[in-house]
C-alpha cells in the first residue's frame, strides 16, 4: 500500500461535502457534454436552446464561473435582462471570474435600465444605470441612459421656419418658436411655448382687363402653457393657449390629452378656441401602438365641430426612435379647420381650412444634450373657389443639459 | 507512516504464521517477506502471487483482498484490481483507503470515466477535503467533457495546493476547453515558468487563440 495513499485516507474532514456530491445521477448524466452542445446550439442560432442545455444541467445557482457567465451572456441575447443581471452578478463573485463579467453585468444592467426607462420605471431604470455606471464608469450608453432617466429634466427647443402659402393669394414668410419642457420629478411635467410668425400676403385687385397686385403683411403670435401627470401607464395634460391672430385680434384657448397605455393604447386630444365667429371644439381620438422598442404607428381622426359645422379627418402616423434619431410622421386626409397641435413644433396650424396634408419632423444628435431638429409639412386646400398649398420648412435645435450628476 | 504499517504487517504475518502454518511450505510470514521485497524490486507479479498463497491459507481478510487489489494494479490486472478493492470495500464499509484504491484501476483504465466519478464521489462523500479524489474526480469530468464542474473542482485545488503543477494544467485545459483560452494561457505560462519541460503546458500553449 502507498504510503501517500495512506496518507491522503486518513486526512479527516472537516469541510463539508461539496454539492457536486449531492447532485443526483442523472443531472450528472446531463452535465457531461452539456458545455459543447450548448456551444454548436448557439452556433447554429439556437441561442435559446443554448441557454437551457446549461440550465437543465446546472440550474440557475451553478458553482460554475463559466457556467454563469455563459448563461448570462445567453439571456441577454435573448432579451431576458432579469436573469442576464441576476447571473452576471452572481458569476462576479464566482472564483475565476474574469473582466468579461463585469462588462457584461453593466452591459446588462444598462439594458435592463433602458428596458425599465420604457417601462416608466424610472427610478428602478436609475438604479440600473447608476450601478452599471459604478463598474464602468465609462460606458456612453449607461450615461445617455441615466440622463434620461433623470428625475429632473429640461428640454429647451429653439426653431427658425419657412412658412408660405401658394394660391390665389400667396405669401410668404418666416416664423420663430421656442418651447420647454420641464419634469420637476418622474411624474409632474410643465412645458409651454411661444411662437412669432410673420408673412407677406400678396392679394390680387383690379378687374380681369387690368390686373395688379397688393401687398400686405400677416402676423400671428401663439403660445401655451401646460402642466401633465405622467405616470408610467397613464397621463394627462391640461393646456392654455392664446392666440394673436391677424386683424382677429387675441383668441383664447383650452385643450388637453389624457392618455393610457404604453406599448399599445389611446390617447384622446381635445381642444378649445373661442374665436370671434364662434366656439371651435376639436377632439382627436388615436390609436397607438409599438410593435418595437423602435417603431410606432398611431391611427384616428379628427373631429371639429364648429359655426361651420362638422369635419371629420382621419389621421395616420408612425414613429421611429433610434439612440441617434427621432423621426415623427403624420398625414391626415379630410377636412380640418384651425387644427391644434402640440406635438409637432408649432402651436396651432397656419392654415385655417385644409383637407389633407402631413407634417414630417425628426431630431438628429449631434453630441450628448443637443439634437439637431427639421421639420416639414405641407397641406392643402383643392377647392374650386380657392386653392390653397400651405408650406413650412423648419430647421431646430433641441437642448437638453443634464440636471443630475450620476454618483 | 510507512514503516508504522510494515511493522504492524509484520506483527500481523508473525501472529498469523504461530496459528496456520502447514508443515513443508512456506510459512505465511515467509509469503509475506516474498511479496513485500518482491514488490520493493518491482516484480509485482512474484509478489501479487505471494498474497494469492496467503489468500487461500488464510482466507479473505480485508489486508490480504486490499493489497492483492493493490498488487493488481500495479501488475496491470485492472478488473482484478477493481474486483478486489470492491471486496475491500464491502469488507471495511467505513474505510476511505479501498474507496480511495478503487479508483486507481478506474483511473488506468480509458473506458471507465463514469466509474472513476462515481468511486471519487463515495471518496468525497466521507472525506469532502480529500485532494486526491478530488483530483480523480476532476480528471474523470474532463474526461466526461463536463469541463465546468472539472474547472471548479481544479480551480479549488491550485487554490490549497499551489505548487502542484498537475491541478494547474488541469484547470488550464478544462479552461481552454471553454473557450477562455487566453485565460488557460496565463496559467500555462505560470506552470512553464516554474517547469519549462511540462509537456500539458507546452501542449496547452499551443491552442491556437
Amino acid at each position: 500500500m502507498r504510503a501517500e495513499t495512506l496518507v491522503v485516507a486518513l486526512v479527516l474532514a472537516s469541510a463539508s461535502v461539496p454539492a457536486a456530491a449531492e447532485v443526483p445521477p442523472h443531472v450528472l448524466e446531463l452535465r457531461r457534454g452539456a458545455w459543447d452542445t450548448s456551444v454548436e446550439r448557439e452556433a447554429a442560432g439556437d441561442v435559446s436552446g443554448a441557454r437551457q442545455v446549461l440550465l437543465d444541467a446546472w440550474g440557475q445557482h451553478s458553482d460554475s464561473y463559466e457556467v454563469t457567465v455563459r448563461i448570462a451572456w445567453l439571456s441577454l441575447l435573448l432579451e431576458d435582462e432579469e436573469l442576464a443581471v441576476a447571473a452576471y452578478r452572481r458569476a462576479r463573485a464566482l472564483p475565476g471570474a474574469g473582466p468579461e463579467a463585469t462588462e457584461g453585468f453593466s452591459s446588462a444592467l444598462t439594458v435592463r435600465g433602458l428596458q425599465r426607462l420604457e417601462e416608466g420605471r424610472r427610478n428602478e431604470a436609475r438604479l440600473d444605470f447608476d450601478e452599471a455606471l459604478r463598474w464602468s464608469p465609462q460606458r456612453d450608453d449607461a450615461r445617455r441612459g441615466r440622463q434620461l432617466a433623470a428625475s429632473m429634466r429640461l428640454s429647451a427647443e429653439f426653431w427658425g421656419a419657412y412658412v408660405g402659402v401658394l394660391g390665389d393669394t400667396p405669401a410668404h414668410g418666416g416664423a420663430g418658436l421656442v418651447s420647454a419642457s420641464f419634469h420637476l420629478n418622474d411624474w409632474l411635467r410643465l412645458r409651454g411655448a411661444y411662437r412669432h410668425l410673420r408673412q407677406k400676403v400678396t392679394i390680387p385687385v383690379g378687374t380681369s382687363q387690368r390686373r395688379a397686385e397688393s401687398t400686405t403683411s400677416f402676423t400671428q403670435n401663439d403660445g401655451y402653457f401646460a402642466a401633465a401627470v405622467v405616470f408610467p401607464s397613464w397621463g394627462l395634460e391640461g393646456m392654455g393657449m392664446i392666440l394673436d391672430v391677424g386683424e382677429e385680434g387675441l383668441v383664447p384657448g383650452q385643450a388637453a390629452r389624457l392618455w393610457v397605455g404604453r406599448r399599445w393604447g389611446l390617447s384622446v386630444d381635445e381642444a378649445l378656441i373661442v374665436r370671434d365667429v364662434g366656439a371651435s371644439l376639436q377632439l382627436t381620438p388615436m390609436a397607438f401602438v409599438w410593435p418595437t422598442r423602435n417603431i410606432g404607428f398611431g391611427a384616428g381622426a379628427r373631429f371639429t365641430v364648429d359655426d361651420v359645422g362638422v369635419a371629420v379627418a382621419g389621421r395616420l402616423g408612425a414613429s421611429v426612435v433610434t439612440e441617434s434619431i427621432e423621426l415623427q410622421a403624420l398625414g391626415f386626409v379630410g377636412r380640418t379647420r384651425w387644427a391644434v397641435m402640440h406635438d409637432v413644433p408649432s402651436v396651432m396650424t397656419l392654415a385655417g381650412e385644409v383637407e389633407g396634408g402631413g407634417t414630417i419632423s425628426a431630431y438628429v444628435r449631434l453630441v450628448d444634450g443637443f439634437d439637431l431638429g427639421v421639420n416639414g409639412a405641407v397641406s392643402v386646400l383643392p377647392d374650386e373657389e380657392q386653392s390653397f398649398t400651405y408650406l413650412s420648412a423648419g430647421l431646430g435645435l433641441r437642448v437638453r443639459p443634464p440636471l443630475e450628476t450620476p454618483p | 507512516m510507512k514503516r508504522l504499517s510494515l511493522l504492524w504487517l509484520l506483527a500481523l504475518s508473525l501472529t498469523l504464521t504461530l496459528q496456520s502454518a502447514p508443515a513443508g511450505a512456506d510459512s505465511v510470514a515467509d509469503l509475506y517477506r516474498q511479496s513485500y521485497r518482491a514488490e520493493a524490486s518491482g516484480k509485482y507479479g512474484a509478489a501479487l502471487a505471494a498474497m494469492e498463497k496467503i489468500k487461500t491459507r488464510t482466507g479473505e481478510s480485508y489486508f490480504v483482498v486490499a493489497r492483492i487489489g493493490w498488487l493488481s494494479h500495479l501488475s496491470g490486472k485492472y478488473a482484478s484490481s477493481e474486483t478486489y478493492y470492491r471486496k475491500a470495500i464491502k469488507l471495511e464499509p467505513k474505510a476511505i483507503e479501498p474507496k480511495l484504491g478503487l479508483t486507481l484501476p478506474l483511473l488506468a483504465q480509458k473506458n471507465k470515466l463514469r466509474e472513476l466519478e462515481k468511486a471519487s464521489r463515495e471518496v468525497i462523500k466521507v472525506d469532502a477535503k480529500n485532494a486526491v479524489a478530488r483530483a480523480r474526480l476532476a480528471h474523470a469530468l474532463y474526461g466526461l467533457r463536463n469541463y465546468p464542474d472539472a474547472a471548479v473542482v481544479y480551480r479549488k485545488l491550485v487554490e490549497e495546493y499551489p505548487a502542484n503543477l498537475d491541478y494547474k494544467t488541469g484547470l488550464g485545459w478544462a479552461v481552454a476547453r471553454m473557450g477562455r483560452v487566453a485565460e488557460a494561457k496565463k496559467i500555462f505560462k505560470q506552470v512553464l515558468a516554474v517547469s519549462p519541460d511540462n509537456p500539458n503546458a507546452q501542449a496547452g500553449m499551443r491552442l491556437p487563440d
